[in-house]
């Protein structure tokens, strides 16, 4: 276990997987229970397209993504809220659309690029001491902003047209929520991959609301347990020589499958 | 004079292309039980929203207590109906009921002792209290439904607006709710408005009633005709009473269809 340490990527991947779990598991839980999966989904493919214009304008992929995964996040929640398209719909056509912008882009820049897969699957190989940074700085806010407004989350997760009528402004709540989530997602990119990223934000919160009905409990779970996939997953991708990204869903799917079957058969 | 409860004046409200209320005048005494009744997209919905400032109506005038909707939001105490949750949501009843505050918390994280006491208060209120660290998904319909009357009262309102509080709820609970309702009306001088298409039960409890198919039909007295429910529901109905001995409703037969 220890001697995967002595790899500079190897803590770096480390470290984005704790601060990793900790986004993963409270933001995770607001995706779960506010059903918005799908949007989830949504930003994060929207945000290949802002990798792949920034390798064409030469800046960092992450602040083409962040823009595109706010962006898209921020459009889709209105246009479903204020019935202008339905948001299935615009979810759909945002996921293909940041695709096919990011498809573009790769093949009309010039010269040698990451591979592609890097960004849908993750590569732990990309994670440097600046996206420590920036997962250290996007774990503490999210804490702080979660601290400050869990009873305005949650009332705006459960129930937004009670919660605007005594006058909490839930559009606000709510693009805060989904501007976390945009940042979550592309700060992970890294590290999971636009593809599997949203099994990392659904998986865990998902069984560890199965196991508890205490919001804060399911976060608290959802943690412990992305802690566990992601470090199980980190040591079996070492020892197989598999990619780190997909081995850490494989073992989060099979234990969801499992809990999900348990639960029935439990019933 | 005393200002109404509630006061509406030619309130026209359409969505999209289609007119949902059309001149709505209705005017109402604090303390007042009214019950709405009305088929399904007789516009109920929609004029609990107006209500509740959630909509504006593109014409007409809406008072409550002399204010516009979207000021009154401590006057207001909103039910909505409770299958309207996701069962599965991780929230307890302290939880559910705290809500009530929610707006109260301004720039505080965390609710405050007096928060907490009004909430305690309000489950005792619905005698809900002794499930207070239940999960929202484990209680009946009924009791569901006096939680969210509960979290209601947490704004210490001067009226209640409850969407089909009783619906999918039997009969037996929804006799309790009623009568919940009413000792929150005559105790606490609440004014209650109800909206249900369940015709029967409604009016066995309520002071007055309407009906609401576009436009409302409002004699500001507890008489339901049929001629006032065939306005409303554009056909012949069958009037039963549920077990409320004093009151004597009109019996009429469908009229027979023909093809």
């Amino acid at each position: 276990m220890f001697e995967m340490l002595e790899y500079a990527f190897m803590r770096n991947a480390l470290y984005a997987g704790i601060l990793g779990s900790i986004i993963f598991g409270i933001i995770g839980t607001y995706v779960v229970v506010k059903k918005i999966v799908f949007i989830s989904g949504g930003v994060a493919h929207a945000s290949f397209g802002g990798v792949g214009m920034s390798l064409y304008l030469g800046i960092e992929p992450l602040f083409g993504a962040l823009l595109f995964a706010i962006t898209s996040a921020v459009g889709v929640g209105y246009l479903g809220k204020e019935k202008i398209q339905r948001e299935d719909t615009a979810i759909g056509i945002i996921w293909a659309l940041g695709m096919a912008i990011g498809a573009f882009f790769y093949h009309i820049t010039p010269g040698y690029l990451p591979s592609p897969a890097s960004f849908l699957f993750g590569n732990l190989l990309m994670i440097g001491t600046f996206d420590i940074y920036l997962l250290s700085g996007l774990a503490l806010s999210i804490v702080i902003i979660v601290v400050l407004f869990y009873h305005r989350l949650q009332a705006v997760s459960f129930d937004e047209e009670f919660s605007e009528v005594v006058g909490i402004k839930t559009n606000l709540v709510y693009i805060l929520l989904l501007i976390m989530i945009a940042f979550s997602i592309v700060f992970l990119i890294k590290f999971v991959g636009i593809i599997l990223v949203i099994a990392m934000l659904s998986i865990p919160a998902s069984i560890s609301s199965s196991v508890t009905h205490d919001m804060r409990k399911v976060m608290v779970y959802s943690v412990i347990l992305s802690l566990v996939f992601i470090l199980s997953g980190l040591w079996l991708s070492y020892q197989w020589n598999t990619p780190a990204g997909p081995t850490i869903i494989l073992l989060s799917g099979a234990v969801f499958i499992l809990n999900t079957l348990g639960d029935k058969l439990y019933d | 004079m005393v200002e109404p409860a509630i006061e509406l004046k030619d309130v026209s409200v359409s969505l999209g292309n289609k007119i949902v209320l059309k001149d709505v005048t209705v005017s109402l005494d604090e303390g007042t039980f009214l019950g709405i009744i009305g088929p399904n997209g007789g516009g109920k919905t929609t004029l609990l929203k107006v209500l509740l400032g959630l909509l504006t109506p593109e014409q007409g005038d809406v008072r409550i207590h002399g204010k516009t909707p979207s000021k009154v939001s401590d006057v207001i105490g909103y039910v909505p109906q409770y299958s309207n949750f996701d069962a599965q949501f991780p929230i307890s009843v302290w939880d559910v009921v705290l809500m009530g505050r929610v707006g109260e918390l301004g720039w505080k994280p965390f609710y405050s002792k007096e928060d907490k006491k009004i909430a305690e208060a309000s489950l005792k209120m619905v005698d809900m209290l002794e499930y207070k660290d239940r999960q929202i998904s484990e209680l009946s319909g009924g009791q569901q439904q006096r939680v969210l009357i509960a979290r209601a009262l947490t704004i210490e309102p001067k009226i209640l607006l409850l969407d089909e509080p009783t619906a999918s709820i039997d009969e037996k609970i929804q006799t309790n709710i009623y009568e919940l309702l009413q000792k929150l009306n005559k105790k606490k001088n609440i004014t209650i408005i109800l909206v249900s298409h369940d015709i029967g039960v409604i009016s066995s409890y309520v002071d007055e009633v309407a009906c609401l198919n576009q436009y409302l039909i409002y004699h500001g007295s507890d008489e339901l005709t049929s001629e006032m429910i065939e306005a409303s529901y554009e056909c012949p109905v069958d009037l039963v009473a549920h077990g409320h001995p004093h009151r004597v409703f009109e019996h009429k037969m469908p009229s027979e269809e023909e093809d």
